[in-house]
């Protein structure tokens, strides 16, 4: 029996935990130093649900506070497609030992990697776009499926 | 590279939070006005039932609101939004003393009625606005009450009474008062009555002779309360705002509403009140259509 390293589909229990590591590690890099300046813009009691009015009663507090959160978007998003475009993984892939790869015979292109993680600008979108995986033999999320990119593990398979 | 990629992102975050908490915070923000409600019957505790949702206010928690604000140094001015018929004396009364002790610009901004104590919260703000069909004054004290002797006695039903203190039972509704008792109650009153016209007057800058002369407990319209001095605009919350942005000397302002923050067990405390409110409905119903009925007999013989 010869057994072979093989790339197979990644368990969608490993891609999940690393998500949220990435999303703790995310928290405390990118969202965390515009903490101060959140609190300094919205200092005042909003009761829930209340947001959208205290909006329409401080239209710069709304533009900069939409600006902050363009901002915290686009670095989440900088900070999976850059780790993944070199390394091929992010920090909680690394720990589940999990790759991403391109699903066509050539090397992954930054554009790939922008592409498959632009849905991680927020939450909804995200999920959204992961209901996609169960649907799918291999796991790939909707943006992945786009971007021609995966997820896989290095598993030894018997040749 | 993993580690070199997370320190360049964590100082890009910084760097640009730091710009902008520089730039666009503080003194390039706009100036707040708090808008704090004062709506319903004014007691100290409120009203928090199960069974009753009145809608009444606590006195403690317009006091923390108006403290709040008042320590912000980003808000500049104070919006009182009124539409209660008063309420307890000192529940009206604490709310008026803080009120006074404000550091920033202070309008009571009177919805559909601000009458008796809360007229009384309105008068220490700076100015008031109200409506020209807002009610208010009603400027006068009550402490009336059923008085059931006479019912009592009808249905052989006896109040003993057992007190040691004469004036113990002064008050109660089981038997009429007595003539001393009667006066001792109306001169209490009528203390409560002077303080009351007494610190309105102070508060409106009017003699208190003028104001006396208005507070037969009669209520005004906005119209009427404006042309006696009573208010000092006619108008809602435009007028408010373009007032405190005037007394706060602001051009440019931002709002914001103080509200109460709803926990997640209002929804049922909500829906528990109106079911007792509509059982007491339907049981009021049934009464009314069986006696209509003549299925049964409510009578005083």
């Amino acid at each position: 029996m010869n057994l072979r390293l093989g790339m197979t589909p990644a368990s969608l229990w490993k891609r999940v935990f690393a998500y949220f590591v990435d999303l703790a590690i995310i928290n405390f890099i990118v969202i965390l130093p515009f903490q101060k300046v959140m609190q300094k813009l919205v200092d005042v009691e909003i009761e829930d649900f209340k947001l959208f009015q205290f909006f329409q009663g401080n239209l710069e507090t709304a533009k900069i506070l939409l600006f902050v959160s363009l901002l915290i978007s686009i670095l989440t998003v900088l900070y999976w497609a850059i780790l993944e475009y070199k390394i091929k993984q992010s920090v909680g892939k690394v720990l589940f030992s999990i790759y991403v790869k391109s699903t066509k015979k050539e090397d992954l292109k930054f554009s790939q990697c922008l592409i498959r993680n632009i849905t991680k600008i927020s939450l909804i979108p995200v999920v959204l776009d992961s209901l996609y995986m169960v649907f799918t033999k291999r796991h790939q999320r909707y943006f992945e499926r786009i971007s021609n990119t995966e997820v896989v593990s290095k598993e030894y398979v018997i040749k | 590279m993993i580690i070199f990629v997370l320190i360049l992102l964590t100082l890009v975050s910084f760097s640009v939070a730091k710009i902008i908490e520089l730039n666009f915070t503080d003194s390039k923000f706009p100036n707040q006005i708090a808008i704090i409600p004062i709506k319903g019957v004014i007691s100290i505790e409120g009203v928090d039932s199960l069974v009753i949702d009145r809608g009444g206010v606590s006195s403690s928690k317009v006091v923390q609101y108006l403290e709040n604000a008042d320590s912000n140094d980003n808000i500049k001015g104070i919006i009182l939004e009124i539409n209660s018929p008063g309420g307890t004396v000192v529940a009206s009364e604490e709310i008026v003393r803080v009120v006074k002790e404000l550091d920033k610009p202070v309008v009571a901004w009177v919805r559909e009625i601000g009458t008796s104590g809360a007229y009384w919260i309105a008068s220490a703000a700076d100015k008031i606005v109200a409506s020209p069909m807002s009610v208010t004054g009603s400027i006068g004290v009550i402490s009336s009450y059923l008085e059931f002797e006479g019912l009592m006695e009808k249905y052989g039903v006896n109040y003993e009474r057992l007190v040691a203190g004469d004036y113990k039972d002064t008050g109660s509704p089981y038997r009429s008062l007595r003539e001393d008792e009667r006066n001792l109650l109306q001169s209490r009153l009528n203390k409560i009555y002077d303080f009351l016209v007494s610190d309105i007057a102070n508060n409106r800058g009017l003699e208190e002779e003028k104001v006396r002369g208005l507070a037969n407990g009669f209520f005004y319209l906005g119209r009427e309360a404006y042309e006696n001095g009573l208010i000092d605009y006619l108008g809602g919350k435009e007028v408010a705002l373009e007032t405190i942005k005037g007394l706060a000397n602001l051009t440019k302002i931002g709002v914001t509403e103080f509200r109460e923050k709803e926990k997640w067990y209002d929804f049922f405390k909500r829906i528990s009140s109106y079911s007792f409110y509509y059982l007491g409905q339907g049981i009021g119903s049934s009464l009314y259509f069986n006696l209509r009925d003549n299925k049964l007999d409510i009578s005083f013989r």
